[in-house]
């Protein structure tokens, strides 16, 4: 057990660098000189100058790659070219609003999807099952934003029920207006969450029910509801959490995205600002820490198999 | 299996309903995707010019000016909605035919010669957990937008899902004892790949490139959206709605019609994937069954 834990994060480190690697070399792949990319049109040669300083772009590439990973390795992700502060004190104080929004995303999405799924497998080629199939299918071509537009038009425009944006902290403007706020960007960014989700426990409880114990269980008159919950859904935890942990690259994405409709200041916000600001260590920064907290969080679902299917021993 | 008799229970054969179904999305879907190919194809020549300005009907509901109204140059909704069809479609379908081919290569790679296996496969495992999204506007606020750019920002997220799908079928298939008859009869490896390998790639590849051109599709609107795509001097879906975002509250069709375009065709095509993987795939349709 502890050798195959200690294999599973040892083995996370050659995929985080080539990450770092794929990050730094994206900068220098770039055709034209990069100082000049990122100063922009209307740069002058002082500008460009002071950023290939800033970027230590006149060293040789080994040199800047050595000194990049060096900073890496101490938590130093880079300094902002515009504020001239380090990416990861910007970082810091953007986390709140995006690491809550996942947070009720994924609360939210789970809580639908797994009973939806498992009903529509319990119940499967009745209408309860086709609906659930076409509100997945439907989830996965209508775009985020597109979403989110409609329920701004629908349930704040028309109906006035809920505020059309902004984000309000729990911590500082209290619990009530936090849910105000983040109610419509949640249900935004979980339909297609939901739709992943509810897709996979679909088949993989359509699958347990077939198998011998469900009949044996049934036999000796267990109720149906104790079926599904003890033996079917128990039973095919692995693929659903699972795909939750492959669920967590599209939620970064949709983050990004929801963020910018709705008008959050978080993560997602940051990166398009450094977009528009032709801002590249925070794009890097950026890129490289969500990109840990995917590595992260797949390695933590790996890990915990144990405790949903006592059956894998490691 | 076809069913013989009309009076069984509807529901008790979950396999002839799953297969009736499959034919008819792929149909649907289709027939829909063709319709908005040939819009797509022909519309343009029918319509306004998508650029003209007209700074004396700005803002239009739909139907005072043109079927979908004008936006906030006075330009012609419906004819940019048109035109944008065809930046859609031809991301699409670039994005998956360039990833299949790219993928293909390298999973065939990785699948037969043990060397390079681990190392693309760490690679594949480093751009997987890069998001989309983000590894995008990265390449394209870097190199500048472009049709082109934005494609090859899609196409390298998408890569690593052909190469694990095309290893795992190499590696099932050359345990297979017609494989192992032909390397124990002599035959050369480039014969093996073509005459056995790749054959067994081609349902599963199609499949997954209807997925591919389906959620490239969705990212290029994304990527538009954000003002990260195509530039405004082409009119796509994406690039139309991020202009039409200032004036949502006073003029939500903007956002709406290059909306529901969108959605009706990745739709479409999640359709025809959806059946293609029921009917052409046994594999993975019985575990979905």
């Amino acid at each position: 057990m502890f050798k195959y834990v200690a294999m599973r994060v040892l083995s996370t480190i050659p995929v985080m660098a080539v990450v770092a690697l794929f990050v730094f070399v994206l900068l220098r792949l770039a055709p034209g000189d990069p100082a000049a990319v990122i100063a922009g049109d209307y740069a002058t040669a002082e500008d460009v100058e002071r950023i290939r300083q800033q970027l230590g772009l006149a060293d040789s590439v080994f040199v800047q790659f050595l000194r990049w990973l060096g900073g890496l390795m101490q938590g130093d992700l880079g300094t902002s070219i515009f504020s001239n502060r380090p990416v990861t004190e910007l970082i810091g104080q953007r986390l709140e609003p995006t690491l809550l929004l996942a947070l009720t995303t994924i609360v939210f999405s789970v809580a639908v999807a797994v009973p939806l799924g498992t009903l529509a497998a319990y119940r499967a080629g009745s209408a309860v099952d086709r609906v659930v199939m076409l509100f997945s299918v439907g989830g996965f071509s209508v775009p985020v934003f597109v979403l989110g537009y409609i329920l701004i038009y629908t349930m704040s425009m028309s109906l006035k029920i809920l505020p059309v944006q902004g984000y309000k902290s729990p911590f500082e403007d209290g619990i009530g207006p936090f849910l105000m706020h983040i109610t419509l960007p949640t249900v935004t960014l979980s339909v297609i969450f939901i739709a992943l989700i509810s897709r996979m426990t679909r088949a993989s409880v359509l699958e347990v029910l077939e198998e011998d114990y469900i009949r044996t269980a049934r036999a000796k008159g267990q109720s149906e509801f104790r079926i599904l919950l003890r033996h079917a859904l128990r039973n095919a935890a692995v693929p659903i959490v699972t795909v939750i942990g492959i669920g967590i690259a599209l939620l970064i994405g949709g983050v990004v995205v929801t963020e910018s409709v709705y008008n959050i200041p978080g993560l997602g916000r940051l990166v398009l600002d450094a977009v528009l600001a032709r801002d590249y260590p925070i794009i890097q920064g950026l890129m490289l820490f969500f990109s840990f907290i995917y590595i992260i969080i797949n390695l933590i679902i790996d890990l915990s198999y144990t405790f949903f299917d006592p059956r894998i021993r490691y | 299996m076809p069913e013989a008799s009309g009076n069984a229970p509807s529901g008790s054969d979950p396999t002839t309903f799953r297969i009736a179904v499959a034919n008819r999305s792929v149909l649907w879907g289709g027939c829909a995707l063709a319709a908005i190919m040939v819009c797509a194809a022909a519309g343009p020549f029918f319509v306004a010019d998508p650029v003209a300005l007209n700074p004396m009907n700005r803002l239009k509901p739909p139907g005072a000016e043109g079927f979908f109204g004008t936006d906030m140059l006075g330009r012609d909704l419906f004819s940019r909605v048109l035109n944008g069809a065809r930046v859609s479609l031809t991301v699409g379908i670039a994005v998956a035919a360039l990833s299949i081919a790219v993928g293909l290569v390298l999973g065939l790679i990785a699948g037969y010669i043990r060397l390079l296996d681990a190392v693309i496969m760490r690679v594949m495992d480093g751009l997987m957990s890069i998001p989309a999204i983000l590894l995008a506007i990265a390449m394209i606020s870097l190199s500048g937008a472009s049709l082109l750019t934005v494609v090859s920002a899609i196409v390298i997220p998408e890569i690593p899902r052909v190469v694990r799908l095309v290893r795992s079928i190499v590696l099932t298939v050359r345990e297979e004892p017609y494989v192992e008859a032909a390397i124990a009869s002599g035959t050369k490896v480039p014969q093996i790949m073509y005459r056995h390998i790749l054959p067994n790639t081609i349902a599963p590849l199609i499949v997954q490139a209807t997925y591919i051109c389906g959620s490239a599709m969705l990212l290029e609107a994304i990527l538009g959206f954000l003002g990260a795509g195509i530039p405004p001097e082409i009119p796509s879906w994406g690039n139309i709605m991020s202009e039409g975002r200032t004036y949502f509250q006073l003029t939500p069709w903007i956002i709406f019609f290059p909306g529901i375009a969108l959605a009706l065709t990745v739709l479409s095509v999640n359709f025809v994937g959806d059946g293609l993987r029921d009917t052409l795939d046994p594999r993975i349709a019985r575990s979905m069954r």
